[in-house]
Order: structure tokens, then sequence, then C-alpha cells
């Protein structure tokens, strides 16, 4: 029998829907399991346990009076730089430790009202930023656990929740769940609102899911979206809805090789190997290179987002320069030398590399890529962001799909691609795709 | 701008800002960004792929 902590998000329910799990022996369970698994992996910052029981008390009810959300009772583990009403959010910054403005970010507000469980806070890197944390890789602990939404993916492979909220600046929501072998999916920049999220950079921050499938992570992140007067990006959007059947219909694909140029032999073989296997299924897959070389989109991530991060953190730069982590600072400080009309020039450049992008998309269903260029790297480094920052500059909505494992023991993931404020169609492909490939093992390191 | 050009002009902008010393700290990262930020630079955008609103593309 399955042990409910291996549940995904939708497994679990089902069984609630149908009388079959109680919310409460399900969050004992997963509490259980952090209990077990958390003195090693080192991936919780605070946690809720109390309020947790109590709202899966509450689900309990919800489900036996036929109120119950759409998500009710399923735990969620939330990256610590979202607001929570009830717990405090630091940024993983010493001076932010007991920080609670004593409200719920958009996002949080909404899983609470379709009935979500907010189980406590998960690491991230500083503010978002490129130095790792203490948390440790499940498959591996002499890895990293990349970043900056570390604990988000952490949490989700290692079993102690089946859904997590990462945000994504660079790569940090794609990389870590590419690493981990966990689904991510980043909704389209305006879709999910950003308001009570701490700040790194006001053109790139979009907030995401993790979870165990394709429909888990497109459950919670339809559930997060829609207007939002408090973040101005959301307002002429409404909620995507999810597919109502599974797509029969084998996708049209466009794979892009400059990526292979910059990843390991390990990634290539396996997602060249998986590609094939879509291929066998019916997908018709056409090899392509970007309009633009890759080296110049990364150059613009990081025209943008050094000099919106020197911005965002300028006030607490000021009276906390100390508590900062090294690899943030240097960026910090090298970005408020960059002159505002560099900073607009990249900026209007971005506008013109979209169009070039979108003129791709004709007749195609998605891009595909490798989720990361290798398999997890030491605990030195959060991992590049060669794979990941293009769509970020872009703002497009993103998954990862498990792979299976490299040489190594490692998970690879699949990227796809799709046209802005079409996750309806992207989440039908990413379903279609993960039913093409083997079910994900769980981590084994010990 | 070359490359040069553009790491002697964030020099002197950072040796105002944070002096000297931080500067040769930060020499390395400086060279990096530079040669990004120059290759951005070097990038034409003319008039005609203009956006009125190109700082909100996606609102």
């Amino acid at each position: 029998m399955t042990e409910l902590h291996e549940l995904t998000a939708n497994q679990a329910l089902d069984r609630m829907r149908s009388g079959g799990l109680s919310p409460v022996t399900y969050i004992d369970a997963l509490l259980s399991r952090i209990e077990a698994r958390e003195p090693t992996i080192q991936t919780w910052v605070c946690m809720d346990r109390d309020g947790a029981r109590d709202a899966a008390r509450a689900a309990e009810r919800a489900y036996a009076d036929g109120s119950a959300g759409p998500l009710c009772g399923i735990p969620v583990g939330i990256k610590d730089l979202i607001l929570t009403e009830r717990l405090p959010t630091s940024g993983n910054f010493a001076p932010l430790k007991d920080f609670n403005p004593g409200y719920d970010a958009t996002c949080i507000a909404r899983l609470r009202e379709a009935g979500a469980i907010i189980l406590g806070k998960v690491e991230t890197t500083q503010f978002a930023g490129r130095d790792p944390t203490r948390t440790h890789n499940p498959w591996n602990l002499e890895r990293t656990a990349s970043g900056s939404s570390s604990g988000s993916a952490v949490a989700v492979a290692d079993r102690m929740a089946p859904i997590t909220l990462g945000t994504q600046t660079g790569g940090s929501v794609i990389r870590p769940a590419g690493y981990m072998g966990v689904v991510g999916f980043t909704p389209t920049f305006g879709r999910i609102s950003r308001y009570g999220l701490l700040p790194r950079s006001y053109s790139f921050d979009m907030i995401g899911v993790m979870g165990r499938s394709v429909a888990d992570a497109a459950l919670f992140a339809a559930a997060m979206t829609g207007p939002d007067p408090r973040d101005r990006a959301t307002l002429r959007r409404t909620p995507f809805k999810l597919p109502q059947v599974a797509v029969s219909r084998p996708p049209r694909l466009l794979l892009f090789e400059d990526f292979f140029d910059v990843s390991s032999d390990d990634v290539t073989r396996h997602v060249t190997e998986t590609v094939d296997r879509l291929t066998a299924a019916g997908a018709k897959v056409r090899r392509a290179r970007l309009p633009v070389p890759l080296d110049l989109l990364i150059s613009m991530h990081t025209v943008i987002l050094i000099t919106e991060a020197s911005s965002t953190q300028a006030s607490q730069l000021a009276k906390h320069r100390e508590a900062y982590a090294p690899g943030l600072l240097s960026q910090l400080d090298i970005g408020s030398a960059i002159p505002a009309t560099a900073y607009l020039h990249t900026q209007r450049l971005r506008h013109r590399i979209r169009l070039q992008f979108e003129d791709l998309l004709k007749g195609i269903d998605g891009f595909i890529l490798p989720s990361t260029s290798e398999v997890a790297p030491d605990r030195s480094t959060i991992g590049p962001r060669l794979c990941q920052t293009p769509w970020t500059i872009l703002g497009w909505p993103v998954f990862t799909i498990p792979a299976g494992l490299g040489d190594e023991g490692l998970p690879i993931g699949l990227q796809l691609v799709g046209a802005p404020f079409k996750e309806t169609k992207l989440i039908g492909i990413a379903d279609w795709i993960e039913r093409q490939l083997d079910p994900m093992p769980s981590p084994n390191a010990f | 701008m070359s490359p040069d050009e553009v790491t002697a002009e964030l020099r002197r902008t950072l040796v105002a800002r944070l002096g000297a010393e931080r500067v040769e700290e930060l020499a390395s990262e400086i060279e990096t960004t530079a040669k990004q930020l120059a290759m951005v630079l070097n990038e034409p955008v003319e008039l005609d792929d203009e956006d009125p609103d190109f700082m909100r593309p996606l609102v």
C-alpha cells in the first residue's frame, strides 16, 4: 500500500473526496515524515504545526458537510520570500528574522480560500540571490540543493509536502525542480499576483509551483491566478482553465540545439533520447537555433536583474550591509553603477527580441530544451541559469518535466515553453509528455 | 562601446561610491559584467522596434 507521504496532491484529494483519507491523518503523516527527514535535509525555516492541524480538522468538517474547496486539505510549503499571516518571512536575511506584517500575500490568500493548508516556510537563498542555502539534496547530500527555491524543490522531492510555492527571477523554479526530479511550473508573467512577495526584480519576479505531477502543479497554479488590484500586472487577466480532457494529438515542438552546446554530455544524450521517445510516440519535433545568441540573452538578464535588485535592496543595504551574503552583495554593488540609459536600452531590446521569438511559434505548440545544462553540481553553487533565463526574459509560461536519471543517478528534466497566456494548451502538452515518460523514482540517497 | 571602456566607466563610478578597496575586491566580476553590458549596448534597437509601453510588455 502506498505510504501517505508518497501520494500526489490529486491522489490525496481523490481519497479525501471519497472518504478514504482524513485530512487530519494526512497532515499527521506528513508531519511525521518531516520530523524524520528534517535533521538530515534541513529545508524548513519555520512551521505552523498547530495551525496546520486546526486547518486539517476544519477540512475534515468541510468534506463532511459538502463545503470543501478544490484544494481542501492539501498541505503546501511556502518559499520564505512570500508573506504568510501566521509565520514570519525573512528572505534568509538575518535582520528580517522576525519580519511579519501580519497578512497573507495574494497567492497565499487564494490557496487558503480554495482549502489548502499552509504547512510552513521553506528555505530560499538570501533574497532569491545566488548564495547557496544550508539545505541538502536528497538525491546526493554532497550535491547542491540549488536555488533560489531550494527548499521548495527539496520538500517536494523528499516527500515532505506534495506541493510547494517557489519564485523565479532567473531560473529559480525550473532549475531546482529540474535538479530534484519534480515538476515545476511558472505561468506567464502577470498571471499570479506578486503582492506580498519580497521583491528582487520588478521585470522578472514570478511565482511558480512545484509538485510531483503536471496535474498537481497546474491545479495549484490555476487557483492562484486572476486579477489583483494590488499588482497591476495582473489586472487584465482572468484565471486560466485546466484542460477538461487529456490531449490526444501529439504536439508540434521546436527543439533549440543551442542548449546542447552548453550542456554536459550526460544531459545532451539523455534529453536527445527523451526527444526520440516523444517522436516515436508521434510528436513532430523540428530542430532550430535561437534567433539571437544565448550570450546576449544572458547578458540582458544580468543588466536588468542587477540594476533592479540594486534598487529593491537599497534601503536594507543602507541599514544592514554586513548582513548580506557575498554573492548577492557583489551584484548589488555593481548593479548600483549601471547607467539608466543602459538599463532602458536593455528593456527596449527585450521587446524586439520577444517579437523574434513570437515568429518562431507559428505552427508550433511549444519549445523544448533541457531544464538544466547539467545534473546538480556540488554545494558551492546553485547551478548555472543558462537554460532557464531566456524564458524569464520573455515572461512566457514554462514547465520542467522529470525525464529520468542520468549516468550519476541524478535527475534530468525536459523543459517545455509555451506562448504567453496559453497555459491551458501548455498544460495539455505537458501532460501528454509526462504520459510518454517513465514515472520518476523517489530519491534514494541512503 | 568596448568592454574595456565599459569596465573603466563602471570602475570610476564604483570607486566614487564604494572606494578603491571594494572595487579591487570586485574586479573580476566588474570585468564580466562590463563584457555583458557592452554586448547589450552594441545591439541596436531601431525606432521602429519601439513599443510605447516597453517596460510592461505582458501587461
